[in-house]
């Protein structure tokens, strides 16, 4: 008794404070008209009606002859049949569910699903009436006797989809596979799933990289066994990488040292200026960042991706680089003294020995 | 209209005259709060309120009476906390009574039948409110799965909801004489409608509020919902979740990392409305361009502060003055300009790094240019951003306009199943059946049912996309000269790529283009229905929209555009209020 208090007690503390905060309603005093202005007294007693009629379950026409026809022992073939299309033209989803599931109850099942073939919204509705219960047998079964062999995919991945432990999984797609294989017609879709049944430890390439860093060769293996698109998999490693803050890794991962033009590349299918704003997310330290830059071939891009990200040195390079003295001394107002990256350009300023073009 | 829903809601309540108590499913309070508040519940014998949790405690003699959403699986959690409670041998009568919004179903009394339950221990009720005008000129009737329901699966237990809602919305309005219906549940809604009207009776009213009305679905024009808005209100609705008017976050997120090492950005906290009556700063900026937002919220802090500085050089008097006048107001306004600073702040961290390119790409796609860039961005944006909802939704704009070939598809279906798990492999079905991605081929041995499969209409082919669009000159030829700080052209919404197809046709309406014009430029969308009775041209020049699945801000901004245009009122009703990442929600998501 007394824990069922302490239980009474703390909803109640919920809810007092739920009313109070919560409830707030929009404002009461702005302009509620009143309501026979709006409509007359007919007109609202019509609405209201209406309100009062579903309260007393007076039952409509449709129901009425459902009801009839559920009642009388034996119904007529053509009456059930007129009840079913005369259901899908109303268009009200509620009617044809019941007169569907009227008739499963009266009618032998391939018989109901041959009538139902013929009509592609009474299927669908129905379909949907199944997927929402969870009844995954009969869709499956409906789909089959329909004709709708594409569909038994989507019937595959529903039976999965709630399920997170992943031997309960396996076990029943695979009960589902033997079941149903021979249905499955296109090749494609066969290689998907054949695909997911490989795939059920998951698609964390993470978690694989962080059980055993240096292994390279599983991670390989891993991506050619799925054909893991190469952009996807670099980006992740970027990210796992640059998260855990293993910057030599990275480095020797991504940067493929040039001897010859001392200008070193990045070895990716990325577009070097997503490789560089992906890891400038992580917040490397400047220098890390600056190596990748370097790495970009157009200097113009490098040159603005430097500025918006504050990496000074390597700006300051550039322009040293390209002896511009004004532009330093235009820069030099954006760096704080005294760091590092003043004194480089103070030196650099100071120096007799460049030649400026300005 | 508020009054109305009351009414219909007290009805409900009446039916057990003692105390109550109620439990509510945590997605009903807001768009509950806007009905009715909580005095006016105790008016009604309500006692306490609580929120539909796991597990129930023990009321006593009261009666309870549950709040929910048409949902199986919540309708069952239900179900099951009832009958733990009762003894069916021997039910305590008007006890237990559920409330369903909008609409209980069938599967709902057939369960309750088949546990026994039915009229003796649990009373179902119905219950829709009317719709909620969370603006100027918006109305939305806040019911969440409908687009999910209606297009994804194409059930339509919903759309004699919607019927009923416009069949009680002319009680108040009273019936336009012009009205025009595009698609395929519009006009079934329309059917409904005058099927209610011959069953229940119209509305006494003789003339009209509304000049016009259009009916038209969602499924007509996508691409308003899944390219990237750049007014205000859209993007705060593409970020936050907007519910019900009211724009919330309520806690910071502590995940730094997501499940694919990306960094994870945080937004801010806040929670305000969106109500441009109370809040003038928000009638300023709800409809402007993005980039116009931050320098008019930075000119109003520095007035905010210049005013504060000379707050502090007054004389006694005149701050007596200021105190009484004005100090109210000030205090209001910097609580509204802080919110919104969040809010911008918020958007461009999330969105800004991305936004031009994605622009950029939109524009290509609505111009059907450079495919290969599209595609190739596509792949890029699937990783990088590792957002099941952006990437899927820039595919499916891609598939109905630029038309994508059976292995592009089937590539990015891959590489999607293998971002974000296979899992979701369902949902490829749920795209065929929406249209966006054509049906393959059957292989199997003919049949007359495979056939009848084959007879099946694609919804949308690219052809139709440009079309259409071109016939209706909804892609400004110069996307550039649009002007997004003094807009006079409605697709500034877009950045000046596209205009919403309701925008178009309310110009047509108008300006009284020829009926026949109208006709001939929209029978190529999809069924199509008009009805004159001897309304047209317009005679007042207002102008209902109701649309069937979701209206976004962006449309509603480029409708408000012509209505400063044209000097005309244009009120948009729709059943939610959108982004192209619901859309996609409901394609990942639903049946839960």
């Amino acid at each position: 008794m007394a824990s069922k208090n302490e239980d009474d007690f703390g909803i109640q503390d919920l809810s007092q404070s739920f009313n109070e905060l919560v409830f707030s309603s929009v404002t009461e005093e702005s302009s509620v008209l009143p309501i026979f202005s709006v409509l007359s007294k007919t007109s609202l007693d019509l609405v209201l009606d209406d309100i009062k009629s579903v309260n007393e379950y007076v039952v409509p026409p449709w129901k009425k002859s459902l009801k009839k026809c559920s009642t009388d022992k034996n119904t007529h073939w053509n009456d059930k049949l007129l009840l079913l299309d005369s259901a899908l033209e109303t268009m009200d989803g509620n009617i044809i569910i019941s007169v569907i599931l009227f008739l499963k109850s009266t009618l032998k099942q391939n018989i109901f699903f041959h009538q139902l073939s013929k009509r592609k919204s009474a299927v669908r509705h129905y379909a949907n009436y199944l997927i929402i219960n969870g009844q995954f047998q009969q869709l499956a079964d409906l789909y089959m006797a329909t004709g709708n062999n594409a569909n038994m995919k989507q019937v595959y991945y529903l039976i999965g989809r709630d399920v997170t432990s992943k031997d309960v999984l396996y076990k029943r797609l695979e009960q589902f596979m033997v079941e149903h294989m021979p249905k499955v017609n296109n090749n494609e879709d066969k290689s998907e799933l054949f695909e997911n049944m490989h795939l059920l430890p998951g698609c964390a390439l993470q978690k694989e990289w962080e059980k055993n860093k240096n292994s390279n060769e599983a991670i390989m293996d891993f991506k050619k066994r799925l054909k893991v698109d190469d952009f996807g998999f670099e980006w992740t490693i970027l990210n796992v990488m640059a998260s855990m803050q293993l910057w030599p890794q990275l480095t020797a991962t991504f940067i493929k040292p040039n001897w010859l033009t001392k200008k070193n590349t990045l070895k990716t299918v990325m577009n070097p200026e997503i490789f560089v704003y992906g890891l400038s997310r992580h917040k490397p330290p400047k220098d890390v960042l600056e190596q990748y830059l370097a790495c970009i071939s157009d200097s113009e891009k490098s040159l603005y991706l430097a500025q918006k990200l504050n990496c000074h040195k390597f700006v300051i390079q550039h322009y040293i680089n390209q002896r511009d003295r004004l532009a330093l001394i235009g820069y030099k107002a954006k760096v704080t003294a005294p760091t590092e990256e003043y004194f480089l350009i103070e030196n650099a300023l100071q120096s007799t020995d460049k030649k400026w073009k300005n | 209209m508020k009054e109305i829903s009351k009414a219909q809601l007290s009805k409900i309540f009446c039916v057990n005259p003692n105390t109550k108590n109620l439990i509510i499913e945590s997605a009903l309070i807001r768009p509950l709060e806007r009905v009715c508040g909580v005095k006016w519940l105790k008016g009604y014998g309500v006692d306490k309120i609580y929120k539909l949790e796991g597990a129930l405690p023990n009321f006593g003699a009261n009666a309870i009476f549950y709040m929910i959403f048409s949902d199986a699986k919540v309708f069952k959690q239900v179900v099951n906390q009832v009958r733990s409670q009762i003894d069916l041998e021997n039910p305590p009568k008007n006890k237990f009574h559920v409330i369903v919004v909008p609409r209980h179903l069938t599967d709902f009394e057939n369960e309750l039948e088949q546990l026994g339950l039915l009229y003796t221990a649990i009373t179902l009720h119905s219950f829709q409110w009317m719709p909620f005008h969370l603006d100027t000129g918006i109305l939305s009737l806040e019911i969440p799965s409908l687009f999910n329901s209606l297009f994804v699966y194409q059930d339509t237990k919903f759309v004699p909801v919607l019927s009923k809602i416009l069949w009680q919305l002319c009680f108040v309005i009273g019936k336009p004489r012009f009205i025009i219906g595009l698609g395929q549940f519009s006009n079934a809604l329309l059917n409904q409608y005058d099927q209610l009207c011959e069953d229940r009776g119209e509305t006494d009213k003789l003339d009209s509020d509304f000049g016009a009305l259009l009916v038209i679905d969602r499924n007509i024009d996508y691409p308003s919902v899944l390219l990237t808005p750049g007014t205000y209100t859209a993007l705060l609705s593409e970020v936050y979740s907007v519910n019900a008017g009211v724009c919330e976050n309520k806690e910071e997120s502590i995940d730094k990392l997501d499940q694919k090492y990306n960094p994870l950005i945080d937004k801010q906290v806040l929670t305000f409305n969106l109500d441009s009556i109370q809040d003038s700063i928000y009638a300023d900026i709800k409809n402007r361009y993005f980039t116009e937002v931050t320098s008019v919220l930075s000119n109003l802090t520095k007035q905010l502060k210049s005013e504060k500085l000379q707050s502090k050089e007054m004389a006694l008097d005149e701050i007596k003055h200021y105190v009484q006048t004005q100090l109210q107001a000030t205090k209001q306004k910097k609580k509204f300009i802080t919110n919104h600073l969040l809010a911008a702040e918020s958007i461009i961290n999330i969105l800004g790094h991305r936004f031009e390119n994605q622009k950029q790409v939109e524009r290509n796609i609505v111009k059907d240019s450079d495919k290969a860039t599209n595609l190739n961005y596509l792949d890029e944006l699937l990783a990088t951003e590792n957002d099941k909802h952006i990437t899927l939704r820039l595919f499916c704009l891609l598939a109905i306009t630029q038309t994508l070939t059976e292995s592009e598809i089937r590539s990015f279906w891959h590489k999607y199943l293998h971002q974000f798990g296979f899992s979701y492999g369902f949902a490829f079905t749920n795209l065929i059946n929406m249209g966006f991605v054509p049906e393959p081929a059957q292989t199997s041995s003919s049949s007359s049912l495979n056939l009848q499969n084959k007879i099946k209409i694609p919804k949308f082919t690219s052809s139709n996309f440009y079309v259409n669009a071109k016939n209706l000159k909804q892609i400004p030829s110069d996307p550039d000269k649009v002007n997004v700080k003094y807009p006079t052209c409605a697709s500034y919404p877009y950045g000046g790529s596209y205009i919403p197809l309701i925008t178009q046709i309310s110009g047509m309406i108008l300006n009284s283009t020829p009926i026949d014009d109208i006709k001939s430029k929209l029978e190529t969308f999809g069924t199509f229905s008009m009805r004159n009775d001897r309304g047209y041209p317009l005679q007042s020049r207002s102008v209902l929209i109701y649309v069937v699945g979701g209206i976004t801000y962006a449309e509603i901004a480029a409708c408000n555009l012509l209505e400063t245009l044209t000097g005309a009122r244009i009120y948009i009703l729709s059943d939610k209020l959108v982004t192209g990442n619901d859309l996609m929600k409901g394609i990942l998501d639903y049946p839960k």
